[in-house]
């Protein structure tokens, strides 16, 4: 069996005087995977991302990337990971071509066509000097920096933050590209969820530390639903079932509900003597709704 | 020709449906016929950014149910009975369902409705007419 690409058990990092940035974290990015880390300012997203590729160091749990430990990872291993980071960090005197030369260097399987056909895409011209670059082009640069050598493993914190709009559908194009020619794995955080929804196959909420839930895309859309309750019903007079999430009672009473845990429709109608509406949720009103 | 699809990630319907939807659409409208290829998963994917593995997942149930053939090393084609599984009376039996579920929580007759869905009939004939 192969391992896991990712795999951290109960990761822990506590910051003096700002408590847990990360508490409990258990999760498994599978091969083929592409997982969206969600979750507001301060939830921990970068803290995860930069505990996964051992550059912050946990106070408890472990990470394991293809079934080896992250903290004495190997150089082949490492190989395998393309990483772009929130700020790109990269230094302002170096032009784009001195950039690409030097990560030839350390890449084996560096593919320079490759790299190149992603700038001009991109629009990166390769004598400009980094620093004259905005900041949206210093994020674009750290992708191809990331993908020239065709990772199996991509880890992107925030990778569209910066860019407009027609840039932000480039990269998400040159992403799904790679995803369907060589079945690469992803982990990004985002705030932009029609880019997750394009290209996750999960998602992942993080709340002040704590994962709240793992899920596929797909069935988190077919199965959460919400029933907005028949007229005069108060929402603290609806029984608990199988599969009730929440009781809403604002803006109207409503109960949220995941099918996949059991909810029946005509159970509760009986129950209620009412006919219940039903109302399909977008990933965003679910992420909104699980975080009041 | 991937560019005859259009998806709305932020929609409450998964974007396999979307897909799923549409091809189904196609293939009734007469605009997709039995052997007609579809684009490949990679290109749908690149085409519109969305992830193959959802591309995959349209076009297996798809194939699952009849609709569409898999061929070894070529394009995924209509399948025969591709044809008649798009029924329009069937594409359109969920937007019924919806307008019934709506009519029943307003209390509403079903000859009321009947005569709603024949006046909007009327009136959409008419502005066709004029247009012409």
């Amino acid at each position: 069996m192969n391992a896991a690409l990712i795999e951290t058990e109960g990761l822990t990092r506590h910051f003096e005087g700002h408590g847990y940035a990360l508490s409990g974290v258990s999760l498994r990015l599978e091969a083929g995977a592409t997982l969206g880390l969600i979750g507001r300012n301060g939830a921990g997203k970068t803290t995860l991302i930069r505990t996964l590729l051992g550059l912050s160091i946990p106070d408890a749990g472990s990470v394991k990337l293809f079934g080896e430990d992250a903290r004495t990872l190997s150089t082949a291993a490492k190989q395998r990971i393309g990483y772009v980071p929130q700020q790109s960090g990269l230094p302002g005197g170096y032009t784009v071509a001195g950039m690409l030369d030097m990560y030839r260097g350390w890449q084996p399987k560096w593919d320079q066509a490759y790299a190149i056909a992603l700038m001009e895409r991109l629009q990166l011209v390769s004598n400009q000097r980094i620093g004259d670059l905005s900041v949206g082009q210093q994020q674009a640069l750290a992708l191809v920096l990331a993908l020239a050598h065709r990772p199996d493993l991509l880890i992107l914190d925030e990778p569209v933050a910066a860019l407009d709009p027609i840039a932000r559908r480039t990269v998400a194009a040159i992403l799904a590209e790679q995803q369907a020619e060589t079945g690469m794995s992803m982990l990004f955080s985002t705030h932009i969820l029609s880019d997750l929804e394009r290209l996750a196959t999960h998602v992942a909420l993080l709340d002040h530390g704590s994962l709240r839930f793992v899920r596929e895309v797909d069935a988190l859309k077919d199965d959460i639903e919400l029933w907005r309750l028949p007229a005069g019903v108060a929402v603290k007079n609806v029984p608990d079932f199988p599969g009730l999430l929440r009781r809403i009672s604002e803006p109207a009473p409503a109960v949220l509900v995941d099918l996949a845990q059991g909810a029946s429709r005509e159970a509760l109608e009986s129950q209620l003597s009412g006919a219940l509406q039903v109302q399909k949720l977008t990933l965003e009103d679910f992420v909104v709704e699980s975080l009041k | 020709m991937p560019g005859r699809f259009h998806f709305n990630p932020q929609a409450p319907d998964p974007i396999y449906r979307q897909l799923m939807a549409q091809v189904r659409r196609l293939i009734a409208s007469g605009q997709l016929a039995e052997g007609d290829e579809l684009p490949s998963v990679r290109a749908i994917a690149a085409a519109h950014a969305v992830n193959a593995m959802t591309v995959s997942k349209a076009y297996a149930m798809l194939e699952a149910e009849g609709v569409l053939q898999r061929n070894r090393g070529a394009a995924m084609t209509v399948a025969a009975a591709g044809q008649q599984s798009a029924e329009p009376q069937a594409l359109i039996a969920p937007a019924i369902a919806q307008l019934v579920e709506q009519a029943r929580q307003l209390r509403l007759t079903p000859e009321q409705v009947l005569e709603a869905v024949a006046a909007q009939f009327n009136t959409k004939n008419s502005s066709q007419g004029e247009a012409e």
